[in-house]
């Protein structure tokens, strides 16, 4: 099927699913495009159904029923009588008129009959084998999502080795004659007299029922004949010359033994057997039947030309029987898809005209249909279907019996023949010499001669046939023994129809499993928002926000995007403004802003399976308000699905006041205060939440100031001053640390852009961060900027003073004399909104 | 012509011969002087965003970043050092980039830069240079 057709297909299921209000759309997180049209992957299963040992005439063992059946092969009669003859009258003068001559007069009637009787048959026996390669159409995992309607698309191949093969059915056969004749001839011959006397006695004979052949099969179910009740022999026979003198047979005897040759009918799917068997092929001399009871014929010897014949009836037959087989085998090759749970389905032909639908668990239909399913909407794991196969026919079987006769039938044929006799031989009379010269002994007369010659005088010849009174010649009479189908008794109840039904006992063929696995895309984001002194993140006066976006579905997830709409909860209160943005693994959008352009990434990155990233924000703020960031950030599946997910984060900034001094080396408490502002009121603050460079406070208090409240708080100077001198050694923390997986690094690129060492495709690829297709200095200059700490050392302090500045790691140094240091306390407000505040202190002593 | 004058005459008729064979390779009475060769970047517009440089010569000393002109990233492309690949990466990459070591550095015009690449501040390669050009001087 191309993919036209399978396109129509699920449009026509389409249809039927939303008549029938089975279209479940997906809410929510999965928003659905046009559905896809998902690929699919052949997979073969190569099943062969077979059966054997299934009855010729019905399902199963069914039998032929009260098969008897006698078939009339030979018929003939007639009655026909004629006398001829030559007699004639001779006068003689001497004896008077004589007759000479004969006359053969002839009649006869008769009657022959030849019988087939074929009774006892039995099943005979049937098997098919039927090799096929189904093949399912699976949909590729991920190429479909749930809810969406599905085909399976199937076909069915026959392969080589297809057939049917019988086993001829055993039975009786039984060949009887009869024959009834009458006859008389007599002849009459006529030398001087005539004598007439019978040529035979008058016959008038009747046989009826002659055993001729018996076919059957013995115990052992070896074939044996019996020709004219003889001895049993063993079939096929040929008959001796022996027999042949004794039955007037000749030929070749045998049961009917069909072995139908195979063959696939042009439609490739159904199977044809047919053949033939000539199981009989005799010569039947059938007046045999009456042969030493009757003269059937004589004829004399020939005597001084006298000849005398006759016959009085001569039938000669040949008998061929044969048998024919056909046999077809319409197959339809099932598929049953058992599912895990219920499911809305529809099957449509190949045309696409749909051929059924509904809702279940297990659905069988034919291969070679198109099988479409809904996949339950909200069912993202994959699904696993057992396939199974079996088979349904229409067999049907049809089994004729064939007769072929060749007859010469010859009655009264009578020849007699009497040739001439000669009565007076022929004489000369000279009457001129016996006077001139006889009676004239002296000469006196001259001698004068006038012979006159009398000729023989002989009997006629007599040549006198009769006949032949009948001669009938029947070339290729036929007749035909229908065995199956006979009649309509012979559909058994429950079949197809006369001569079809369904061919029992074939095989089941269970194949292997088919996963249907659905997209399952899952994207997750997360936020954070952090001072970015207190983080080492970034300078006073920053938040530093983390942007994590991961794909936690099973699907690539592309353009993928967060956006980050940034706001302030005061209006008249502090501001901000996004002073960085950066991410190693993702490709930032530096022309993010958070209020105009909320786009953080710039929907060129691909979120592989199991994938995350990062983006760093740093965002300039000033104290006095609630800072609010609410993220939505989502991707596109490779079939368009577009997911998405959504985070928020708050961050509360004050402003905060420290009293003008730390004395590195002094002890006591040093006192701070939040200070409330408009739509800001510190009583809101949980103080013990708070840590002022990572120290708790000792104590605290509110301090009403109008209708708002300050907070003033006590710490301890000396754990202020080691939670300070803490954190600036540790220096700078590197916001976008996160190496991407296949990224090089900056050096190991720099020396492949100079001629090193080549990098591997995958680098490559995620080196290219400018996107042009090749490896360029801008690509380098990517890699620096995103590997390395977006926060120079001297963020982390302000106005530090004395040697030391500007260096790596930063840290009070025993000979710094003093410093101008921002301190940060953070913490929470009540309702769990992150805080922060800062505020600049000279430290004084350092050194000491 | 005098004894001492015939000696002048043959002196300076060996002694020519010498100093004119030594035209291109400086002065054979002076002294080379080894020191370090800066090599920058000259833009008539927008400041860049990174660039890849050759410089050619002799006895290259290992090229270092000059000051806060942003990471480089050097190379050899033979063994005695005659030249160098050089990626200078940065905020803004503008001015003095790197410098490296020379046995002479009266002798600047012995070595040659040429800009090879050339991205802008957006980490995009520019497919024309024009407006940027690369030059050696001496490290004063």
């Amino acid at each position: 099927m191309d993919r036209r057709s399978l396109h129509r297909l699920e449009r026509a299921a389409l249809a039927y699913f939303s008549r029938s209000g089975s279209v479940v759309l997906l809410a929510g997180v999965l928003a659905t495009t046009a559905a896809a049209q998902a690929s699919h992957t052949d997979r073969g299963y190569s099943a062969t159904f077979a059966t054997s040992g299934q009855s010729m005439w019905g399902p199963g063992s069914a039998p032929l029923s009260d098969f008897n059946r006698t078939l009339r092969l030979v018929d003939l009669s007639w009655a026909v009588g004629d006398t001829t003859g030559d007699i004639r009258g001779f006068d003689t003068y001497l004896f008077g008129t004589v007759s000479f001559g004969g006359e053969i007069g002839a009649y006869s009637t008769g009657d022959f009959g030849l019988f087939t009787t074929f009774a006892n048959v039995g099943t005979g026996s049937v098997a098919v084998n039927y090799p096929v390669n189904v093949t399912v159409g699976i949909p590729d995992p991920n190429t479909f999502r749930d809810g969406q309607t599905i085909t399976i698309p199937t076909k069915v191949q026959l392969l080589g080795g297809a057939a049917i093969a019988t086993t001829p059915p055993q039975g009786s056969i039984n060949v009887r004659g009869s024959a009834a004749l009458t006859a008389g001839a007599y002849t009459k011959v006529c030398i001087f007299g005539c004598l007439e006397f019978p040529l035979f006695p008058s016959i008038n004979l009747g046989a009826t029922n002659v055993q001729l052949v018996d076919l059957g099969y013995n115990a052992d179910g070896s074939a044996y004949a019996e020709l004219f009740g003889s001895p049993r022999v063993t079939l096929p026979h040929t008959i001796s010359f022996i027999e042949s003198q004794l039955t007037n047979m000749s030929g070749v005897i045998g049961v009917p033994s069909v072995h139908p040759v195979s063959a696939v009918q042009p439609d490739l799917r159904s199977l044809v057997a047919a053949g033939k068997d000539t199981f009989v092929n005799v010569s039947l001399d059938m007046d045999g039947f009456v042969t030493g009871k009757i003269p059937l014929g004589f004829e004399t010897p020939d005597f001084h030309g006298a000849h005398l014949k006759y016959e009085t009836v001569d039938i000669s037959t040949v008998v061929k029987m044969h048998q024919d087989q056909n046999f077809t085998f319409d197959p339809t090759v099932w598929v049953t898809l058992s599912f895990p749970r219920a499911i809305e389905y529809a099957v449509a032909d190949t045309n696409g005209a749909p051929v059924d639908a509904g809702n279940a668990a297990s659905i069988t239909f034919r291969a070679g249909n198109i099988f479409s399913l809904v996949y339950p909407a909200g069912l993202r794991d994959p699904m696993t279907i057992t396939p199974s196969f079996f088979i349904r026919n229409t067999f049907s079987s049809d089994v004729t019996n064939r007769f072929r006769e060749d007859i010469v039938l010859t009655v009264g044929q009578f020849d007699l023949s009497i040739p001439s006799v000669e009565i007076f031989p022929e004489f000369t009379v000279d009457v001129c010499w016996g006077i001139t010269h006889d009676a004239d002994p002296l000469g006196i007369i001259p001698d004068e001669s006038c012979p006159v010659t009398s000729p023989s005088v002989r009997t006629p010849t007599i040549d006198i046939s009769v006949g032949p009174l009948i001669h009938q010649s029947l070339v290729g009479a036929g007749q035909e023994m229908r065995m199956f189908p006979f009649a309509a008794d012979d559909c058994t109840p429950g079949s197809l129809g006369c001569g079809h039904w369904e061919l029992q006992g074939f095989n089941h063929v269970a194949g292997a499993e088919i996963v249907l696995d659905p997209e399952n895309p899952i994207i997750d984001v997360a936020t954070a928002v952090a001072s970015g002194l207190a983080s080492r993140t970034g300078p006073a006066g920053t938040l530093t926000q983390t942007l994590t976006v991961s794909n936690r579905g099973d699907v690539p997830l592309s353009a993928a995007q967060i956006a980050d709409a940034l706001a302030r909860a005061v209006p008249t209160g502090g501001a901000f403004h996004v002073r960085s943005i950066n991410s190693v693994v993702l490709t930032e959008n530096n022309a993010f802003n958070g209020v105009s352009d909320l786009g953080t990434l710039t929907r060129a990155d691909v979120l592989a399976v199991g994938g995350s990233g990062v983006v760093t924000v740093g965002i300039d703020v000033t104290p006095g308000n609630v800072f609010s960031s609410l993220l939505d950030a989502d991707g596109t599946t490779p079939i368009g699905t577009n997911v998405r997910a959504s985070a928020a984060a708050r961050f509360a900034v004050f402003a905060f006041d420290i009293k003008p001094t730390l004395n590195a080396g002094s002890n006591g408490v040093l006192p701070v205060v939040f200070l409330s502002t408009p739509g800001m009121d510190a009583a809101g603050i949980d103080p013990a939440s708070l840590r002022l460079e990572g120290v708790a406070p000792l104590r605290w208090s509110l301090e009403p100031r109008g209708t708002l409240n300050d907070l003033t708080l006590k710490f301890d100077r000396q754990s202020v001053v080691a939670g300070l001198q803490q954190r600036l050694a540790a220096g700078p923390v590197a916001v976008a640390s996160m190496p991407r997986p296949d990224s090089p690094s900056p050096a190991q690129f720099a020396s492949a852009l100079m001629g090193g060492d080549a990098l591997t495709a995958s680098q490559v690829k995620a080196a290219d961060r400018n996107g042009n297709g090749t490896l360029d200095i801008g690509d380098l200059r990517a890699l620096v900027r995103n590997a390395s700490a977006s926060v120079a050392p001297a963020d982390i302090s302000l106005a530090l003073s004395g040697p030391g500045s500007g260096g790596g790691g930063l840290a009070l140094g025993p000979s710094a004399p003093s410093a101008s240091v921002i301190l940060v306390i953070t913490g929470t407000m009540r309702d769990g909104t992150p805080l922060m505040g800062e505020n600049a202190i000279t430290i004084k002593g350092m050194g000491q | 012509m005098n004894r001492s004058r015939r000696w002048t005459a043959m002196f300076a008729a060996l002694l020519l011969p010498v100093v004119a064979s030594c035209g291109d390779s400086g002065s054979p009475f002076r002294a080379p002087v080894p020191g370090t060769l800066v090599v920058s970047l000259e833009v008539d517009g927008t400041p860049a965003g990174a660039a890849l440089v050759v410089v050619h010569g002799k006895q290259i000393g290992v090229p270092a970043a000059y000051s806060d002109a942003g990471a480089i990233f050097a190379r050899p492309m033979d063994a005695d050092g005659g030249r160098w690949q050089v990626a200078v990466v940065g905020t803004e990459v503008s001015g003095k980039l790197f410098s490296f070591d020379v046995p002479d550095v009266n002798r600047p015009e012995a070595y040659s830069a040429e800009l090879i690449q050339v991205a802008d501040r957006a980490d995009n390669l520019l497919p024309d240079m024009a407006g940027y050009r690369v030059s050696i001087q001496p490290k004063r």
